[in-house]
């Protein structure tokens, strides 16, 4: 039996050698490696990782390598110092809890060139380029879609309370950008709409995130947004309970429900955060030799960072309602309407904001 | 500000509390049992989640909700078997099993989630099946009433049964005297000629029953997926409850419901536009207090017996 087994691990090894032996392949235009937590929360990082997809897609030659660092936060400095040390042309990493671990090996790799896909502050070496998306203009495009919904009579919406809702995952800036656009878009194409706000003080509590839609659904509003991760998952359960609409965020959220058409269809649209094409372009300006470093870029509704998913049920919405969230697009776009953003509030100022859109009772 | 009463005194109110009870007093009754038995049982949060998982997943396989639900009291049963061998055969300390399984049970989830449908976050893109919802007839005719208690999922139901089944094991059955004794006093218990193992053994995997059926109802009829830690510490909460209600199960239930209707409050008035810190807090700090007046009164009608 131990024979046996001395002469199968000798085996695996063998193979395992002629499998690590050099292949003959192309020399590849580019390598590219992204440093992520972890894939396959069809949410946010999923479209971080397609970015890779669309690098290799795209770009002839190009070879991608996707690092899932696994979410012990002190086990992320090893991971970065291996990618440096790898012989990558750059570096992807980053996001607001990443950012302070990628900065402190950046500063190590002074001949390396690094893009941080997703943070707010302006980086802090000279050789990385960082990306930011505006979460007002992403809220702005879905406070658009809802306060139209919201005052048509649509198979799940009527024109009698005008009241709509959003779910925040916290009470901070972050969070608050996205809500603080919303209530603009909203009240923009409606300017009587109320709009109710909630937080579930948890991005992980799909059960709380139901209850609060419930409450809102029962207050009146026919259609509810959310800003709260998994939390907000519990929004479409309360969405096909109370038979009213729901809107998505980052990813294209309808997409999940393939399986269940009764839900999908609940999901008008999604505010989508596009990391994946942002990486993609970002990438080709490295080759180019565009990229600017030492920079943070702030992706809007013009650049493209942060769009509507625009899916077939979208599409079978009114075309009054979709020409009017166009034309408001546009002017977003040609800089004729300035959307405001949460990030520089104070508490009181925002509580302040939030009294004012509440429906008064 | 927003008219408390308006909120409270509506029927509506009352079928949400119970609909947000239920992972809670399912958690706090097989807490109590295991409490009763001398066993602090922290590994609910993990039972609980293991079994919010394995129903979901056996419901999308089967098709079929009912079989979800029999493999995730299967899995509440194991986990707890798992406790059993921790604590009763290697004589490790509970608290300890306990965290390790609940660490295990937040990750394995997550773990056996991908390799089943690539995601790490939630199974929506299974459509399991979930348990049906039950109207009661004749009272679902009954204003008020009918509101407040018809239409719930059937593990509502399966809730109100259990707490008044554990309350006949409890304190009708030569077997909750046992557990009883064996939570007292051990030794007692052993010179008595009670067998200590096999009663610890019994409590701890009717615990992990009454934590499974928590997990299914947060999986299969509160939501209609599971989600990566969708339990949320509910399990937690539910192990306060027992602690709060001092080995009464009338005062177990009770704590559960003031949870579940503060809970609930909190839900609701978190649509106004109120500091949602505070609001946040509302359960935890409303049942602490309660407990405090509750054991002030305890402690004084000890006095006034003289007792202390």
């Amino acid at each position: 039996m131990k024979k046996l087994l001395t002469v199968l691990v000798v085996a695996l090894m063998a193979v395992g050698l002629t499998a690590c032996a050099p292949k003959k392949e192309p020399e590849a235009t580019v390598k590219v490696a992204l440093l992520i937590p972890f894939r396959g929360d069809q949410s946010y990082f999923d479209v971080v990782a397609n970015g890779m997809k669309l690098v290799t897609e795209q770009i002839e030659g190009s070879e991608t390598t996707i690092i899932e660092m696994g979410t012990d936060q002190s086990k992320w400095e090893n991971f970065y110092l291996d990618a440096c040390e790898g012989d990558y042309d750059v570096i992807i990493g980053g996001n607001w809890e990443a950012t302070p671990t990628f900065e402190k090996v950046i500063a190590q790799f002074p001949d390396k060139k690094f893009i941080n896909f997703d943070n707010s502050a302006a980086p802090t070496n000279a050789n990385t380029y960082v990306m930011f998306y505006k979460a007002n203009e992403l809220g702005y495009l879905t406070g658009l879609v809802a306060g139209l919904v919201t005052k048509t009579n649509l198979e799940y919406s009527d024109d009698t309370a005008n009241i709509i809702g959003a779910i925040g995952g916290m009470n901070f800036g972050g969070i608050n950008d996205f809500l603080y656009g919303y209530i603009q878009g909203a009240q923009a194409v409606n300017p009587d709409v109320k709009i109710i706000v909630g937080y579930a003080g948890s991005f992980s509590d799909a059960a709380k995130g139901k209850e609060l839609a419930l409450n809102m659904y029962a207050a009146g509003a026919d259609i509810v947004f959310h800003a709260a991760g998994g939390t907000g998952n519990g929004l479409f359960d309360a969405a096909v309970e109370a038979q009213h609409y729901a809107l998505g965020v980052d990813a294209d959220q309808a997409l999940l429900f393939a399986a269940d058409p009764a839900k999908q269809k609940m999901i008008l649209t999604s505010g989508t955060k596009n990391v994946d094409l942002a990486i993609l372009q970002a990438v080709e300006r490295f080759m180019d030799g565009t990229l600017p470093y030492n920079t943070i870029e702030v992706l809007g509704i013009k650049e493209n960072g942060v769009a509507l998913a625009e899916n077939a049920i979208y599409n079978a919405l009114p075309a009054s309602i979709r020409d009017v969230v166009a034309a408001y697009k546009a002017k977003v776009v040609s800089g004729e309407i300035v959307v405001k953003d949460a990030l520089t509030l104070t508490a009181e100022q925002w509580d302040a904001i939030l009294a004012a859109a509440a429906p008064t009772n | 500000m927003p008219d408390l009463f308006e909120i409270i005194f509506k029927p509506e109110f009352g079928f949400t509390v119970i609909r947000v009870v239920v992972p809670i007093l399912f958690a706090a009754l097989g807490a109590y049992i295991a409490s009763s038995a001398g066993i602090g049982n922290i590994a609910m949060e993990g039972t609980m989640l293991m079994a919010a998982f394995v129903g979901t997943i056996c419901s999308a396989i089967f098709q079929n909700p009912w079989i979800g639900l029999m493999c995730a009291v299967l899995s509440g049963v194991l986990m707890s078997l798992i406790l059993t061998y921790f604590t009763l055969v290697l004589k490790t300390n509970n608290i300890l099993g306990g965290i390790a399984l609940n660490l295990f049970a937040s990750s394995f989830t997550v773990f056996l989630l991908f390799i089943v449908t690539g995601s790490k976050g939630t199974s929506a893109t299974l459509g399991a099946k979930t348990l049906p919802k039950i109207d009661i007839p004749i009272l679902k005719d009954i204003p008020v009433l009918g509101t407040i208690f018809s239409g719930h999922n059937v593990l509502v139901y399966i809730m109100f049964a259990a707490v008044i089944l554990v309350y006949f094991l409890m304190y009708q059955t030569p077997l909750g005297l046992r557990i009883k004794a064996v939570g007292k006093d051990e030794h007692a218990a052993e010179s008595v000629g009670i067998n200590i193992n096999r009663i610890k053994t019994i409590a701890l995997v009717l615990s992990g029953v009454l934590a499974s059926l928590g997990g299914v109802y947060m999986s299969m009829g509160y939501l209609s997926f599971f989600s990566k830690n969708m339990t949320n510490g509910r399990g937690f909460i539910g192990l306060a409850a027992a602690a709060m209600g001092h080995g009464n199960i009338w005062m177990v239930t009770i704590t559960s419901f003031l949870f579940g209707a503060f809970d609930a409050l909190a839900n609701a008035l978190a649509l106004y536009a109120l500091p949602s810190e505070i609001i946040i807090t509302i359960p935890y700090v409303a049942v602490f207090g309660a407990i405090v007046i509750y054991s002030i009164f305890e402690w004084r009608n000890r006095r006034a017996r003289g007792e202390e």
